[in-house]
């Protein structure tokens, strides 16, 4: 049997692999024309398969050469970052700016496992005020304050 | 004396008070930002990129500009200060900056720092009057399938100038590529990788792309290193201005690194990271004394920083004359001028020269406001400098946000942020770099339009891209350069240049 003495490369190249088929899985209807009359699915086709044999390459390398390990991931950070954007995006124009700030700061600061409350309500509260200065006053960026526009 | 004539149109086109304001504006915000610890140039010009979008092109391209190089000098300032590199163009600054700081002459090194990169930016400006209107003058020459085989040549290159695997590199150009092709094929009108998403018909916005794979994988990447592991400020200051001997050793190398700058910047896929990193190993080189080098030579800042900025300057040449942007920031740049409504290339120079004689001439004017502003606010930068990772990084979201939704109003947009995020994310955890992702993303369907009409010029004959002498050169010297990097030897100088 084989081992995986790369595992970066090997997640790398896995990864090209799935992107690359999707990549052609999803071109499937799209007309490939010919060479004189590229069709919309020729160049996307060619790229794809591609990255799918650079992903093989990459694999099978990994199976050969030692190399780094994936690094350990602390999905704590990425998952409070991500939601804090995603709250924003579903608060912004049901909430307006002041709270949508305040709920973002908050959620983005328990991305640390350290986070204080007190500190962070002041900092959600000094951030809220100053994106409405900056944003709303200063710029003139079209964001609803409140609920209520 | 045609040259002259040009300046004098693009400084009576930059020197309007308006422009002068976004200038320096745009030099102060970008050296705020640049100079927090931990937010390198990519990502600063990335979550600045939005309040440049309301103002005309030209304004907007002297901000743009004008963030560039004071997100550059702020990040010089945090290397020689607390020893964070805030991306890989300003580690060789790190390494004697910071050495000489912990000796009490972090002034020296700063100074040192700010007059080369003026210095090299006028001559960089030179260059760019200089070389613009000649490269223009050959890209008028140019064809679909030469355009084409310049853009295959750029991209190669970037991959080669990359950090870590080629084969990653290579495989991120292609997904940027495919990525760029999202929404409707122009020619054919048919949609294509869309889902039925009407938010992706006109393309995937490049604004999530940049600030999600740039600014927010930034954050999350920071966040995994414990609090203890973050530098502190360690640096004396005794006094802000180089001594003689100093003096005298910095000049020199400051000349040698503008030279090298200048030439590396105009290269695809080089720009300002190569051109440090050339500086410091040609400066290695040239000293008496070697063995100064790691613990605070004065030439390991001079030198570098003045190719830094060199080749920040004249890796505007490629973008301006060919459209062909050399590394990501130029990547940025282009987008930015696409969402302006210019398309970047030769047509800028005769269509629009107020456009490119003006950004022209504000790069001197920004490389004089940064000595102007910076020397006397150093102090200024330095308090910033303090501040603590778990304040900022909730306002640099905040900022993202901000500027992805300000953009567009569209929370599609903030999803598509969150899915470039994540998908930053996991690429970084893979060893790969995002930054050829930009570059292909960029040329995805500019370069199927050109290969797409070349082969009808060619009735569907791929040999016209050898029979036309321009394409043959560039694909000559694109085999070339592939042929460089499986030769060992060369390969091994790569690997040694980057472990340096």
């Amino acid at each position: 049997m084989f081992r995986v003495r790369s595992p970066q490369d090997f997640g790398a190249g896995v990864f090209f692999m799935l992107f690359g088929v999707a990549g052609l899985f999803f071109a499937r209807n799209l007309a490939f024309g010919s060479t004189e009359h590229m069709g919309p699915g020729y160049f996307p086709v060619l790229l794809n398969v591609g990255i799918v044999t650079i992903g093989a390459v990459v694999a099978l390398r990994a199976l050969a050469v030692d190399g780094p390990p994936i690094e350990g991931v602390a999905w704590r950070g990425p998952i409070f970052v991500l939601a804090s954007i995603l709250l924003f995006a579903f608060l912004i124009e049901r909430a307006g700016l002041v709270v949508t700030t305040a709920v973002l700061t908050l959620v983005a600061a328990y991305a640390r496992r350290e986070a204080k409350l007190l500190e962070n309500l002041l900092l959600a509260a000094g951030l809220a005020l100053m994106a409405v200065v900056l944003f709303v006053f200063a710029l003139r960026q079209p964001m609803p304050i409140w609920w209520w526009g | 004396m045609d040259i002259l004539a040009n300046l004098a149109t693009g400084f009576s086109a930059a020197a309007s008070l308006q422009n002068i304001g976004f200038c320096l504006i745009g030099c102060m915000l970008g050296t705020l930002v640049g100079v927090l610890p931990g937010i390198g140039t990519i990502p600063t010009v990335a979550m600045l990129l939005p309040i440049t979008f309301g103002l005309n092109p030209l304004s907007s391209l002297i901000m743009l500009a004008g963030i560039y190089y004071g997100a550059q000098y702020g990040g010089s300032t945090t290397s020689i200060l607390v020893n964070m590199p805030g991306e890989a163009g300003s580690i060789v600054t790190c390494i004697e900056g910071h050495q000489m700081a912990r000796k009490g002459r972090a002034g020296a090194a700063l100074a040192v720092a700010a007059l080369g990169s003026f210095f090299a930016g006028c001559v960089g400006t030179v260059f760019v009057a200089g070389f613009g209107p000649l490269l223009s003058s050959i890209a008028q020459e140019f064809n679909s399938p030469d355009y084409f085989s310049l853009m295959v040549l750029g991209l190669v290159m970037a991959v080669v100038l990359a950090h870590g695997s080629l084969l990653k590199a290579i495989g991120m150009v292609l997904i940027g590529l495919v990525l760029g092709l999202v929404g409707t094929d122009v020619s054919t009108g048919i949609t294509r990788y869309t889902f039925g998403l009407a938010g992706l018909w006109d393309g995937i916005d490049f604004l999530p792309l940049v600030i999600g794979l740039f600014g927010i994988v930034e954050v999350i990447r920071n966040l995994e290193q414990p609090d203890s592991e973050r530098p502190t400020l360690k640096a004396k200051f005794r006094e802000l201005w180089p001594n003689r001997e100093e003096f005298k050793a910095a000049w020199p190398a400051a000349l040698r690194g503008t030279g090298i700058g200048a030439l590396l910047g105009i290269l695809p896929g080089g720009g300002a990271v190569l051109a440090s990193f050339a500086s410091y190993t040609v400066e290695k080189k040239v000293a008496k004394d070697p063995s100064r080098f790691g613990h605070g030579a004065i030439e390991g800042v001079a030198g570098p920083e003045s190719a830094n900025n060199a080749g920040a300057q004249t890796s505007f040449i490629p973008l301006l004359t060919l459209g062909l942007p050399s590394n990501p920031i130029m990547a940025l740049m282009m987008g930015a001028m696409m969402i302006q409504g210019i398309a970047p290339g030769a047509a800028v120079m005769t269509a629009r020269p107020d456009l490119f004689w003006g950004m022209t001439a504000s790069m001197w004017i920004g490389n004089l406001m940064l000595v102007i502003i910076n020397l006397p606010l150093i102090g200024i930068w330095v308090k910033l400098l303090s501040a603590p990772y778990r304040f900022l990084y909730p306002a640099i979201i905040l900022f993202c946000a901000v500027g992805v939704y300000s953009n567009s109003a569209e929370w599609f947009q903030m999803v598509l942020l969150a899915v470039f995020s994540l998908f930053g994310y996991v690429v970084l955890k893979l060893g790969c770099e995002p930054a050829p992702l930009v570059l292909g993303f960029i040329l995805g369907p500019l370069m199927e339009e050109n290969l797409r009409r070349s082969l009808i010029l060619s009735r569907g004959d791929p040999t016209i891209f050898i029979d036309r002498p321009i394409s043959a050169v560039l694909l000559a010297a694109t085999v070339l350069t592939i042929a460089l990097i499986v030769f060992p030897q060369f390969r091994s100088t790569r690997e040694e240049a980057f472990q340096e």
